[in-house]
Parts: C-alpha cells; sequence; structure tokens
C-alpha cells in the first residue's frame, strides 16, 4: 500500500503543483479585489456587498473557490484512474499480490493527500494571512472558516466522482460522468445551506457514496456487474442524482431556452406607492412597462401634460421613506448564519468615519479597524471603549448585507434592547438618549439623509415590543403609537415621510407590512395596515388593503417541467404550480415502471429485484428510468436453437427451456488429443 | 562433441526429427563412435535455444532404437551400433535420397559413368570407416 | 496436487456486444507444459488471456486458474501468476530501476538477481526511462519484472510482438531457461510460428473465437498434410474429402491440403487416377496458414480463367 501511494503521489504531482500554482493565483487575485474594495469604500465613492471586506465570506473569492475546488477534484480524480485506464497498464495494476480495496487505498489517500496540497494548501494560507493583523481589516473569528472549509470539503466529492468517472464502463459514454451530478447538487445544497449542520452531512453522505461507487468500480472494473452490494448501491445513487441533475438541466434549458420564449408570459408585479400628500397609488410593473393607478384603478395622469405618468415625473413625487424590522421573534433564537452568500450572519459594517470601519459583530459588539493600517483599535460599548467589560449587546439593523456610499450617512445612534444611545465616534463615546424599563426594543431606523437637497436625519423610528415610536436625537417623541397589530404577525413597520399642504394635513404615515410566511399561511387574510398622522400626534385616518402578490399563474412549460418531476415532489410540494399538472406526473411515472418492469422482467431480473426497480422507478419517474437504464449493462439477446425464443446470452441455460447453448459446429478439420503431463 | 547440431525451423521435418536425423548422420559418418556422450538434454536445448521435452523426445527415440544409451548420472552415450532396421525399410528409407541424388545429376547434365565413377570414389573413401574408426575424420 | 490443470474452462463465452469473441471454449492446460496459444489477430487469444487472468468478466461459463475461479482471483493466487500483457505497457515516468523497485514491494518472493539478470540481458541500463525505451526493450524490462518474483505459472499475451529478431531470440531463451524448473507453466501466445516450433510442447488454435485444434505440437504438424496429384491433363474436379482445407489446381497438377489424411481421404483421391500421387509433410508455418487460410478450391489453370471471363 505504501509502495501504492507513493507512485500515485510522485505520478500526479504534476497536476497537483499547477492546481496549487492556479488556486494561489486565484487566491491573491480575490484578495486583491477585496483590498481594492476596501479602498474604495474609505474614499467613499463606492458601495459594495460588506462580506468583500472579510476575504474569508466574499462571494467572489467563494465562488472562485467553489469552482476551482470542483474542477481540481474531479481532474484528478479522474486522471488518477485515466493515467491508468489503458487496459494493460490497468492489468499490470491490478495484477499484483494485493486486493483490489488495498490498491484503491493507496491510490485515494495519495490522491487526497495531493488534493489537500493543492487545494487546502493555499486556503490555509489565506486563513492564515486574514489572521494576521494588517492584512484585513474587519472581524475574524473562526466560524468564517467554515464556508470556505465546507467548500473545500465539497471537493472531495468532486474527487470521488472523477475517480469513478474515470473508471466507469458504460454503454452510453454520457452516463460515465453522471457521478459527478451528486457532486453537483452537494454544491447547491452547500450554497443554499443556512444551518452549520445541514452542508456537513450532506457532504458527509455524498462522498461516502461516490467514494462507495468510486471503491466498487475498482472491485469490478468498472462494470456494475460483479460489485458488492455496497458498491452496486452507491453506484445506482449516485447516477439517481446525476439523472436527476442532468434531467433538470435539459428540462430547463428546453424550458428556458426553447419553450420559454415560444410561450411567452408576461412579467406582472405591482405594488403600493405614497406620494408626499400621503395619497397611496398602486404601481404596476408589466413587462418593463409601468403604470400608475388610484386605487380605484383609475390611470393616473400627469397633471401638466394630462398624459399618463411617467416614472420620471412620479419618483419626484414619492414619499422618502424608512423600515423597521422588529427582530423581537427570533431575539432568542441563534441567529447565526453560516451561509455562504450572507456574511451578515457574522458581522454588519456599521459606519465608515475618518478611515475607521466600525463593525458591529453578532455578539453585538462594535468593532473599529483602521482602514489603512487594516489594524484592530478597538471596541465600543456602553461602559466605554476598552472593550474589556462585559456588556449588553447592540442590536442589528434590518438587512445589513450591502452597504451604500451614497445612502447610509453616518449613523448616529445605536441601541441595545433597553438604550438608544448616541455615537460620538470621534471621541469614541456612547451617550445614553433614551431608555426604557419595561418594554424591549424591537428594532430601530434613522430617517433617510439625502444628500440632494441637503436633507439631514433628524430623528429615528423605533419599535418596541408595545409601541412604535419616531423621536429626534434628544429622545423627544414626536409621536408614539401602540404597536397594533403586533410585532407577530407584522414585524415589519414603515414611516413615510410627507409634506404639509393645503389639502394635505398629515405629516406621517405609518405602515405596518405582515409577515409574509404567515400571511401565506393564513391564506393571504392579512393586510397591509395603514396611518396617517398629523402634526399633534394624532390619527386622522387609516386603511386596509389588501397585500400585492405576483402574479403565481404559470406557463404551461413550467407546468410540463414540474410534472416530469417525480411523484414524491408533488406530494411533498403542495403549490399550485405542482398541483396543477400531478396527474401527468403519476402518469409519466407509472408509464416508465411498467417499461422498467418489462425491462426486468425481459432481462431474466429475480421477482424481487423486479419489484424493487419498479418501485424504484415509479417513486423517481423519469430520472429513475433513466438511472436503471445507465446503471444495468445489458446482455444481448439471441434466438434460442431448441426453443426459438429470445434468451439472454449471459446465463448458462435457456431461460425458457434450460437448454444449455450449443457446441461450436464442428467442421470435419478439428485436431484434438488429450495432453498429457509431459 | 564431434557433432555440431544444426536445427532450422519452419522446416517440414519436425525438430526432434531433426536431433534424431543428425545424429544418425552422425554416427553413420563416424564422427560419433561408441562410446562418445552426447550432451545432457538440458545443455544441448539451451544451446539450440529449443524446447528440452523435444530433446528428450529426440533422445528418447534413439535410445529406443538402440542407438543411445542413458546411464544413470553420467548422461547419454553412443552405444554399440546395432542392425536396426530389416532390409526392406532400409530400402525404402534410402529410395527417396537416392531418386534426389540421379535425378539433380540428370538434371545438371553429368553422364551416367561420370556419376558411377563419383560414386565409386565416394564408396572407397567410406569404405575403411565400416569398423567404426574414424575419429580422424 | 501436481497432475491438475493449472489452467481449466467451461463453455467460457465473452460477448462485445452482439458478437461472440470467445465462445464456448473448453481448455485443459496440464501442468508443466509450455502451451502455446495460437489465432489469427482478433480470434479471441487476448480475450481469453484477460478471462483467465480476471481482467475482463466472462460473459458465460467458468473457469479455475491454478485451481482458483478466475472471477474471484485472491492476492495469493495472484502472487503465483506472472502477466505479461500484450502491448508492455509500463509508467513511462519511472525509470527502470524504479520499475523493479516498485514492483518489488509488492511480492513476498521477490528474486532481484533475475530482475537485474534479465534486464540486463536486453541491455537496459537501470537509469534509463521507461518512456525512452524501444519496444523491444520495453518488453524485456516488462519480462523481468514478469519473471522476477518467479511465478509457478506464466501468462504471456503476445510476448513476442514488436520485437526484432535479436530480441526475439532473448525471449525464446529466457523462455527455455525457465522451464528448468519443471512443474513451471508457461501459457502464451504469439504469431511466431518458429518461435512456437522451439518452444511449446502442446499448442491450441482458435479460429474466429472458436477453439478448433488443441494437441502437441507435433501432432498438429503431423495431422496437416498436402497431397500432390499429378494427371496428365486437366485435372478433374474434386470430390468431396474429409477434412479439407485447401485444393488447388493447375495445369496438370492438383495439391489437396487436408486434416487427418486416411484411408477415406485417398480412396477419394485414387479414384480420381492420377498418374502420380505422392504425399508431402508440410512445415509448421505452412500448415498453419493452410489451417487458418481461406478454405476451398483455388485454380490456376489459366485456360479456365480465361474461358471464365
Amino acid at each position: 500500500m505504501k509502495a501504492m501511494i507513493q507512485k500515485d503521489l510522485r505520478e500526479n504531482l504534476k497536476l497537483a503543483l499547477i492546481g496549487l500554482l492556479i488556486f494561489s493565483l486565484l487566491l491573491l487575485q480575490a484578495y486583491q479585489t477585496c483590498i481594492s474594495t476596501l479602498t474604495n469604500m474609505l474614499t467613499g465613492n463606492s458601495s459594495g456587498q460588506i462580506g468583500a471586506l472579510q476575504p474569508l465570506l466574499a462571494t467572489g473569492l467563494l465562488t472562485g473557490t467553489a469552482f476551482f475546488c470542483a474542477i481540481f477534484g474531479t481532474a484528478l480524480g479522474w486522471l488518477q484512474t485515466r493515467n491508468e485506464a489503458h487496459r494493460d497498464l490497468w492489468a499490470f495494476l491490478i495484477h499484483r499480490p494485493v486486493t483490489r480495496t488495498e490498491i484503491f487505498w493507496g491510490k485515494t489517500i495519495a490522491g487526497l493527500c495531493l488534493y489537500a496540497f493543492g487545494a487546502g494548501l493555499p486556503l490555509a494560507v489565506l486563513v492564515a494571512v486574514v489572521r494576521t493583523p494588517g492584512y484585513v481589516a474587519a472581524p475574524f473569528e473562526w466560524a468564517m472558516v467554515v464556508p470556505p472549509a465546507l467548500i473545500f470539503f465539497t471537493g472531495i466529492a468532486y474527487y470521488f466522482a472523477g475517480l469513478l468517472t474515470g473508471l466507469r464502463q458504460a454503454r452510453w459514454y454520457a452516463s460515465r460522468c453522471f457521478g459527478l451530478g451528486l457532486a453537483i447538487a452537494t454544491s447547491f445544497g452547500v450554497v443554499a445551506s443556512t444551518v452549520f449542520w445541514i452542508p456537513t452531512v450532506l457532504i458527509a453522505v455524498a462522498v461516502l457514496i461516490l467514494a462507495a461507487a468510486a471503491w466498487g468500480a475498482y472491485q469490478s472494473g468498472g462494470f456494475y456487474r460483479g460489485q458488492p452490494v455496497a458498491g452496486r448501491l452507491a453506484l445506482t445513487v449516485a447516477l439517481t442524482a446525476g439523472c436527476g441533475v442532468a434531467l433538470f438541466a435539459s428540462v430547463g434549458l428546453l424550458v428556458n431556452l426553447v419553450l420559454g420564449p415560444l410561450t411567452h408570459h408576461p412579467y406582472v408585479w405591482s405594488y403600493y406607492q405614497m406620494t408626499r400628500d400621503g395619497t397611496i397609488y398602486k404601481e404596476t410593473n408589466r413587462d418593463g412597462n409601468t403604470e400608475y393607478a388610484d386605487l380605484d384603478g383609475h390611470p393616473l395622469l400627469d397633471p401638466k401634460t394630462g398624459q399618463k405618468m411617467e416614472p420620471k415625473e412620479f419618483s419626484k413625487r414619492i414619499a422618502y421613506g424608512r423600515g423597521v424590522l422588529s427582530t423581537l421573534k427570533y431575539r432568542n433564537r441563534d441567529q447565526y448564519q453560516y451561509s455562504i452568500q450572507n456574511a451578515s450572519g457574522f458581522f454588519s459594517l456599521w459606519n465608515i468615519t475618518d478611515k475607521t470601519l466600525w463593525y458591529l459583530d453578532r455578539h453585538g459588539k462594535l468593532l473599529g479597524y483602521d482602514g489603512q493600517t487594516r489594524k484592530f483599535i478597538g471596541s465600543l460599548d456602553p461602559h466605554g471603549n476598552d472593550g474589556k467589560l462585559a456588556s449588553e449587546p447592540f442590536l442589528q439593523r434590518a438587512d445589513s448585507n450591502y452597504y451604500n456610499a451614497y445612502g447610509d450617512v453616518p449613523q448616529k445612534i445605536i441601541a441595545t434592547a433597553k438604550t438608544v444611545y448616541q455615537v460620538d465616534f470621534k471621541e469614541r463615546t456612547l451617550k445614553p438618549v433614551f431608555t426604557l424599563t419595561n418594554d424591549e426594543i424591537g428594532g430601530y431606523d434613522e430617517e433617510e439623509a439625502s444628500y440632494e437637497d441637503n436633507h439631514a436625519a433628524k430623528n429615528f423610528l423605533i419599535t418596541t415590543r408595545k409601541t412604535v415610536c419616531l423621536m429626534d436625537y434628544d429622545g423627544r417623541p414626536i409621536f408614539a403609537l401602540p404597536y397594533k397589530p403586533g410585532y407577530f404577525e407584522y414585524p415589519q413597520v414603515e414611516i413615510s415621510f410627507l409634506q404639509l399642504t393645503n389639502s394635505s394635513m398629515n405629516n406621517f404615515a405609518v405602515w405596518f407590512l405582515p409577515d409574509y410566511l404567515m400571511n401565506k399561511a393564513a391564506g393571504w387574510k392579512l393586510p397591509e395596515h395603514i396611518l396617517w398622522i398629523a402634526p399633534a400626534q394624532t390619527v386622522t385616518k387609516s386603511a386596509d388593503l389588501p397585500v400585492l402578490r405576483l402574479d403565481e399563474e404559470s406557463s404551461w412549460p413550467d407546468k410540463l417541467a414540474t410534472a416530469l418531476l417525480p411523484p414524491p415532489v408533488h406530494v411533498e410540494f403542495d403549490d399550485k404550480i405542482y398541483k396543477s399538472w400531478n396527474l401527468l406526473s403519476y402518469t409519466l411515472a407509472l408509464v416508465c415502471s411498467v417499461i422498467g418492469w418489462t425491462l426486468a422482467r425481459r432481462y431474466n431480473f429475480s421477482t424481487t429485484a423486479s419489484i424493487g426497480w419498479t418501485l424504484f422507478i415509479f417513486l423517481l419517474g423519469i430520472a429513475g428510468l433513466l438511472t436503471f437504464m445507465c446503471v444495468q449493462e445489458w446482455p444481448v439477446r439471441e434466438i434460442c436453437t431448441n426453443c426459438k425464443k429470445f434468451r439472454a446470452v449471459d446465463r448458462e441455460s435457456c431461460e425458457h427451456c434450460e437448454a444449455p447453448f450449443s457446441p461450436p459446429e464442428k467442421n470435419g478439420t478439428e485436431i484434438f488429443e488429450p495432453l498429457a503431463k509431459v | 562433441m564431434a557433432v555440431t547440431f544444426n536445427i532450422n525451423t519452419g522446416s517440414n521435418t519436425p525438430i526432434y526429427k531433426q536431433i534424431t536425423d543428425q545424429v544418425r548422420l552422425g554416427v553413420a559418418s563416424g564422427r560419433l563412435a561408441v562410446g562418445d556422450q552426447l550432451p545432457s538434454v538440458r545443455a544441448l536445448a539451451e544451446d539450440l535455444v529449443v524446447n528440452p521435452n523435444t530433446v528428450a523426445r529426440a533422445y528418447a527415440d534413439l535410445i529406443s532404437e538402440g542407438l543411445l544409451e542413458s546411464r544413470a548420472g553420467r548422461g547419454v552415450f553412443i552405444t554399440q551400433k546395432r542392425k536396426i532396421y530389416s532390409r526392406a525399410e532400409g530400402w525404402r528409407r534410402l529410395e527417396p535420397m537416392l531418386n534426389a541424388l540421379i535425378g539433380e545429376a540428370m538434371i545438371l547434365d553429368f553422364t551416367r559413368d561420370e556419376l558411377r565413377e563419383a560414386f565409386e570414389e565416394k564408396l572407397s573413401k567410406w569404405k575403411h570407416q565400416k569398423g567404426g574408426d574414424g575419429k580422424n575424420e | 496436487m501436481n497432475n491438475e490443470s493449472v489452467i481449466q474452462t467451461r463453455n467460457l463465452t465473452k460477448y462485445f456486444g452482439g458478437k461472440a469473441a470467445v465462445y464456448e471454449l473448453n481448455l485443459d492446460v496440464p501442468r508443466g507444459c509450455v502451451f502455446a496459444f495460437l489465432g489469427r489477430n482478433g480470434s479471441g487469444k487476448t480475450t481469453t488471456i484477460r478471462m483467465l487472468m480476471g481482467m475482463v468478466p466472462p460473459t458465460r461459463g467458468t473457469g479455475t486458474i491454478l485451481g482458483h475461479d478466475i472471477r474471484a482471483l485472491t492476492p495469493e493466487v495472484r502472487a503465483r501468476i506472472g502477466y505479461l500483457t500484450e502491448e508492455h505497457q509500463l509508467y513511462g515516468w519511472m525509470n527502470v530501476k524504479q520499475c523493479g523497485e516498485f514492483q518489488s514491494k509488492f511480492f513476498a518472493k521477490w528474486n532481484g538477481r533475475i530482475f537485474r539478470g534479465v534486464a540486463g540481458h536486453f541491455g537496459l541500463k537501470p537509469e534509463a526511462r521507461v518512456k525512452d525505451l524501444s519496444r523491444g526493450e520495453r518488453a524485456g524490462l516488462c519480462l523481468a519484472l514478469t519473471l522476477a518474483p518467479e511465478p509457478e505459472l506464466l501468462m504471456l499475451d503476445d510476448p513476442g510482438l514488436g520485437l526484432d529478431p535479436v530480441a526475439r531470440r532473448g525471449l525464446v531463451e529466457s523462455m527455455i531457461f525457465l522451464t528448468r524448473k519443471s512443474d513451471r507453466t508457461i501459457f502464451f501466445s504469439s504469431h511466431h510460428l518458429s518461435d512456437v516450433e522451439r518452444t511449446a510442447d502442446y499448442i491450441a488454435v482458435f479460429d474466429r473465437s472458436i477453439l478448433r485444434a488443441c494437441c502437441p505440437l507435433e501432432k498438429f504438424q503431423e495431422s496437416v498434410q498436402q497431397v500432390r496429384l499429378r494427371f496428365p491433363g486437366t485435372p478433374p474436379a474434386l470430390p468431396k474429402i474429409p477434412g479439407l482445407l485447401q485444393a488447388v489446381r493447375t495445369e496438370n497438377e492438383l495439391r489437396v491440403t487436408c486434416v487427418h489424411y486416411n484411408g477415406e481421404a485417398e480412396t477419394a483421391l485414387r479414384a480420381l487416377s492420377p498418374v502420380e500421387m505422392e504425399s508431402v509433410p508440410l512445415g509448421l508455418e505452412d500448415a498453419f496458414i493452410s489451417y487458418l487460410g481461406e478454405r476451398g478450391e483455388k485454380t490456376f489453370i489459366l485456360s479456365e480463367m480465361e474461358a471464365q471471363s
């Protein structure tokens, strides 16, 4: 085994070195991108994902890593077997006094070492660099290593898929690489997951299955027949995923590229807008055309021209707004999210002042980094800036994944669950503005300042368990309302800043917006609730508007695409789209399983195997049938000389009449003599 | 060894037969005398690059003919030459060679007398070797 | 134990697609012999060897090698078999010495003297890279790797393929040398009949995926015979002759090559009342070519050919 490992290490070292070089350059380039994002943000004229400030969380870097690990893993695995796929070299390899399992492990250990060398080493260096003060002006914690690590481990699934592809003997050449399907599916699963354990389990399962399938392929030289049960099972699962992915991709392409354009389905989206006089209009986007109408459905006309209102003109009339999402509902849960696409699970960029970046990390600490030296300069909390005292965590603001250089003027306030503070970043001090005694802050946000008309922020919106309140920076309420309906069903509160005119006497309008999922569960019965507030803090008017939803009517290609999905999907997701054509789905599954059953009977599968495969195909539909056909080797059939029926050539005797195969026909030139021992 | 074996592959004659023929010729021509030792099976096989079983088979044929004898542990030796063929059998073996000789002579335009003369001369050279004392050849 | 067949197959069959590459093969190879496996290209020799070595699963039928099922060869059995593949493939980046070292780590019994000896016999330098070796040198290296573990059964798939006459002689010498150990069996396929003639005890002849002959070498050579019949004029049409391989008709001669030339065939030929009739033995190569060449009657009578055209 040691010799095997050494040989494979030496044989594929070149590839690993090339991989190492490419990946190092790729990471270096992604790192440089992160640094230039930082530089641009510091100069105040660039917006960007805050994840870009910490390379370990940067989307670009992670995407690059994901692609590299997938390609490198596949290439390594594939070449490691491809090198020896020449049948004589394969024979040279296999014909030695060791088991094939040992050969498999020898190769695999060498391959994984090389993978770790090519893909793992640059990542490890990156982590070391990121941790070193003076390189990255963003918080670091070990949990941030998890996303790149998960991507790295996903590459191992690709490695085994590559091994499998290199070895697999199949009638359909394309189906040799179907093992990659499971790895690709895993990649998507990893990217989409929001909790740590799901991708871990996904990767572990995928690696286990693909490793078992590759091991099985080593046992049989790439055939399904002659493998141990575990290998056959793993191969079947892996190919099922492959067929699923292939089917999914081809149906997706068909629908989007061919059927989609043929059956154009207009894209309609509408929502409410409020103008500064407090009137609500319905804005409708239809294939890029925007229309405005009042709530009675009359189109809105431009008073100057008498024509339909243009978006440019309308946007001048829209009221400034600000929204606050109450996080009370989730406060006691761990909000910690590992989603690779979401850096805000770790920290948000609170502010940039004087070349200093202030982050609010997920533990509620305000951390300062010098943008030029890229070093940590200290943390800020209610008890001073030494950061040593345990203090109450600061609350996150909503949607803090993106830094907007033009919209987000320096924040002045920050809040814990009980107290709102005004921050002086220059002096690095906090001044309490407002403290709650018998209540808890749900969310808060400041009025939007605008450079355009020199409008400075004067107040902030705050929601607690009981109230919704607009306050100035001295802690004086401008108005306060009971939080009704409550934050549980209506977590989102928005405020529109209105202008007092002769016809409109209202200062503000407050929107209570229902939670999407809860509203969906309630059958879309929760309306949007709006209150208009006059300067005297009195509610002058209220309205309930039905929520506007996306038109969920799907076109027939979409329905067809869902109908190709196997029955369990239709049972699991009882959305309208899945329901519409699910009879077709069941029919297709049934037809496929009948075909499967016929095939199984024709090729003399045992009754158990026939039933098993038929059931399998019924559950997985077309993908199941494809898998069945890919995974098995189908023997030729020829006519039995005895009973004249077709019989499979891989049986010792005819399945119909039990007659053995006839010996070769004699032609009178045979020379046979018993051979004695010499 | 007084006889150099020479093997032709691709010939009509199987290898074992080529070996037996050459031993017989050696004995007949006097190059091999009674008591002479032949190389061992293994040595001859490796020398000629042929399968030892082939050599062994040739030796076995000659031993059963009485031309050779195997002395345990010492090797294979030429034995007292015994008359091994009947007169008729002898003629049967001789005839093709005579035919070939005469045919070739006719093609080459030798007269009958020339042929007779040459034949006599050759015979006279072979005469005194009849006793088997021809090692000086 | 010593008397069992080292290779035994029963109805061994392999299909590639719809075509049988090996059909219902029954073979018994006794221990200690040199067994030559002959046949034209594509007649199923390599497939058979690959099946016997467990590289290709048979479509049906069974086989044993050294008494073990060919579908599940254990490392212990493999250690006892030396297998030389057809194209002498090795790892190009290794040098001769590294090849030996790599191989030696897998075999409990590894005779370095044999390895160096055979490699030296083919003029291989230890530092020479495999990818720089000539075909013959590579064959020599493969042979050295195959022989060094001192296997009791050698499976050589066309070991002479692509070798020059000198290298081939080296190969034959090695094979002869190997028979020193009397219970060692050599099973090899070849197209070089002179090598076969020198080395083989037994031969098996494959004709388009079917085993046609399996007998001692001389038996084969003796069984294929040519009879020449001379006629005063154009030879008469040929009657049905059992075991007929080929018949060639010329102006006044009829040459008939057949298997098992016996009383029946002789009577049939005598009935043609030829002027002269003699039977001629054939060399192995001619016998083999007649055996596997085109069957039937050929005419070289110009007048008839002209008449036909």
